[in-house]
């Protein structure tokens, strides 16, 4: 069975394109109201469930948060394709830095990986506030996922990089 | 009177991956190998010279004669295939069913005459061939094609033309009668190399309706590892991964409670839970590790959330064991949730009937919960009690079942002499 978001109730969260802009422990700028800093967020969360999750095909959605948590277990699949052939930490962080330089496409756009998953941005203010959430989360995502795909030393930790080679919900990584 | 009668029978049964003989009346059986023939195929393709050429035709003749003989069965056939390339490995079972009848022909030469060194003429025998599921046959002796196939065929074998050749429908009843004396009321879950099924037993009857197999099986756990420990760059030589898999299946593959809790023991202590292979190179010798970590218990997950594996089958073994049972007559449901039996290799996973146990449970209670609110909390339902029963002999539980039935003395008065009885698996 499919790891679930433990992130259920948004009653006062904004939200955007139907999904709820949840809070991150993060220091980088964006959108995103900020988190405790000891409580789990939504991040921890995708890299805690990716190992288990990125096997299944089929996802069952209990709530709006459960989309982000697929977004970021779709995103953390493709960071790790990118980070397959760097032997170091420092290449890895090169490789991901160009990853975020990249676009980034918000629902409705051509390009974003879920079509229909999320709700269409109804004005442009929404498309950009959802656009700098995603960056932001990505950033976020990014950063805590080479403290875990790098061991200390710098050398790729194998028992995460050999997830690159599994396609969540069979999707193929362009 | 008749001599063979004061013999023990032979009982031998023959899965897809391992094949279990002995003699009945034991414990275990004498031998455990796995079903693999390794032949000497050289001969086969050598052109046949029509004239005589004196001594090259002799040479050749006797050589293809022998070649016949040339052939190793189970754990030597493993070996002289690696060792070299002169003899090619032959699965004749494949998912339950023989595929091959020369190989296991000739398997069965070898089991008698060479392991087991009994007269074929001297004993009777109670030969287990898992066929696959084809239909539920209750009381009658529709045989169909298949079993009159397998029928014929071992009696040929055999060398037992005179004599006819008799077969008895409910098997699995039988076997699992014997197997724990007292049963007669339970399910039975026989997780093999090759298939699974679900049968559910209910006044000594098997109830033919409700039978349920899946695909997922030992093999696929072992194709599993092997493709977790592929992907992960393991540096295993390619001829090897799949011996190399099932052998690590074996010796290091446990059942957990939760993935990622899994996954967050094994990184937080990896001296503990990560365990190192260690062998050596068939053509080079040169020795080879690798590294075993999360197959060890997403191997076994197969079972429970067979997603992860393949997309074809998608219903954990839980479910189709729940589905089973509620297809049963109503009555005869609580009394076989609380007598689930386990039987076959791919069971003996560490704490498998834990999980399996906690799962099933899982399931009921939600059932008895939302009847409860549906009753509106007036009436409440006794809770249902849910066991997974697991013993020592899981591993050759059929054979077990054969080494009881065949020691006793109705065995010998319903057979005609040197008749062989043969138990079907006609599910």
């Amino acid at each position: 069975m499919v790891y679930h978001s433990s992130f259920v109730d948004d009653e006062e969260i904004t939200k955007a394109c139907g999904c709820p802009l949840l809070p991150l422990k993060s220091h980088i700028k964006g959108p995103a109201p900020v988190s405790e800093q000891d409580s789990a967020d939504i991040v921890d969360e995708a890299i805690t469930f990716f190992r288990a999750n990125v096997f299944f095909r089929n996802f069952d959605i209990q709530s709006s948060a459960d989309k982000l948590l697929i977004y970021l277990t779709f995103y953390i699949n493709i960071a790790l394709k990118r980070l397959e052939g760097c032997r170091t930490l420092a290449e890895g962080t090169k490789a991901i830095i160009n990853l975020g330089l990249e676009k980034v496409p918000v629902p409705g756009e051509h390009g974003f990986p879920f079509p229909g998953l999320f709700a269409i941005p109804q004005s442009q203010q929404e498309a950009e506030l959802f656009r700098n959430y995603l960056k932001q989360i990505r950033e976020e995502t990014s950063g805590r996922l080479l403290s875990v795909a790098y061991r200390s030393n710098g050398t790729p930790n194998k028992w995460w990089l050999a997830f690159a080679k599994r396609k969540f919900m069979n999707i193929i990584i362009p | 009177m008749d001599p063979a009668t004061s013999r023990p029978a032979v009982v031998i049964d023959n899965g897809t991956g391992y094949t279990k003989m002995g003699f009945a009346g034991n414990v275990e059986p004498c031998f455990i190998v796995p079903t693999v023939v390794a032949v000497n195929e050289s001969f086969v393709n050598q052109p046949r010279v029509s004239s005589t050429k004196g001594s090259n035709w002799l040479a050749q003749h006797s050589a293809g004669v022998m070649a016949d003989l040339d052939f190793y069965i189970g754990e030597e056939a493993l070996a002289r295939s690696k060792s070299s390339t002169t003899y090619n490995l032959n699965y004749p079972i494949r998912h339950g069913q023989v595929d091959n009848w020369d190989a296991m022909e000739r398997f069965w030469q070898q089991c008698i005459f060479n392991y087991l060194r009994c007269d074929p003429e001297d004993h009777y025998f109670c030969l287990y061939i898992a066929v696959q599921p084809v239909l539920a046959l209750a009381a009658g002796y529709t045989a169909s094609k298949v079993e009159k196939m397998v029928l014929s065929k071992v009696a040929e074998c055999f060398g037992l033309g005179a004599g006819p050749v008799s077969k008895k429908n409910s098997g699995k009843a039988d076997n699992v009668q014997t197997k724990l004396m007292t049963f007669d009321m339970g399910v039975v879950v026989d997780v093999g190399d090759g298939a699974t099924h679900v049968v559910p037993v209910a006044d000594g009857y098997v109830i033919g309706s409700s039978i349920k197999s899946i695909p997922i099986a030992g093999e696929d756990v072992t194709l599993f590892i092997q493709q977790l420990m592929r992907e992960r760059g393991e540096h295993v030589p390619p001829e090897e991964s799949f011996e190399v898999a099932r052998k690590v299946k074996e010796m290091y593959c446990y059942t957990c409670s939760d993935i990622v809790k899994e996954f967050n023991k094994h990184d937080k202590e990896p001296a503990k839970y990560i365990k190192h292979w260690r062998g050596t190179k068939p053509k080079t010798g040169a020795p080879y590790s690798c590294d075993i970590g999360y197959e060890r218990f997403l191997g076994p997950e197969v079972f429970f959330n067979p997603e992860i594996y393949s997309s074809d089958f998608t219903t954990p073994l839980p479910d189709v064991i729940d589905k089973c049972i509620q297809s049963a007559p109503i009555d005869t449901r609580r009394a076989l949730y609380k007598n689930v039996v386990l039987s076959g290799g791919s069971t003996m996973f560490k704490d498998f009937h834990r999980r399996l146990q906690r799962d099933l449970k899982k399931i009921v209670d939600a059932r008895v919960l939302a009847s409860d609110a549906r009753l509106g909390g007036e009436i409440k339902a006794q809770p249902v009690e849910v066991n997974v029963v697991s013993h020592p002999i899981q591993r050759y539980a059929v054979w077990f079942g054969g080494s009881v039935l065949a020691s006793t003395p109705e065995f010998f008065t319903v057979r005609l002499p040197e008749a062989i009885y043969l138990h079907i698996f006609s599910l």
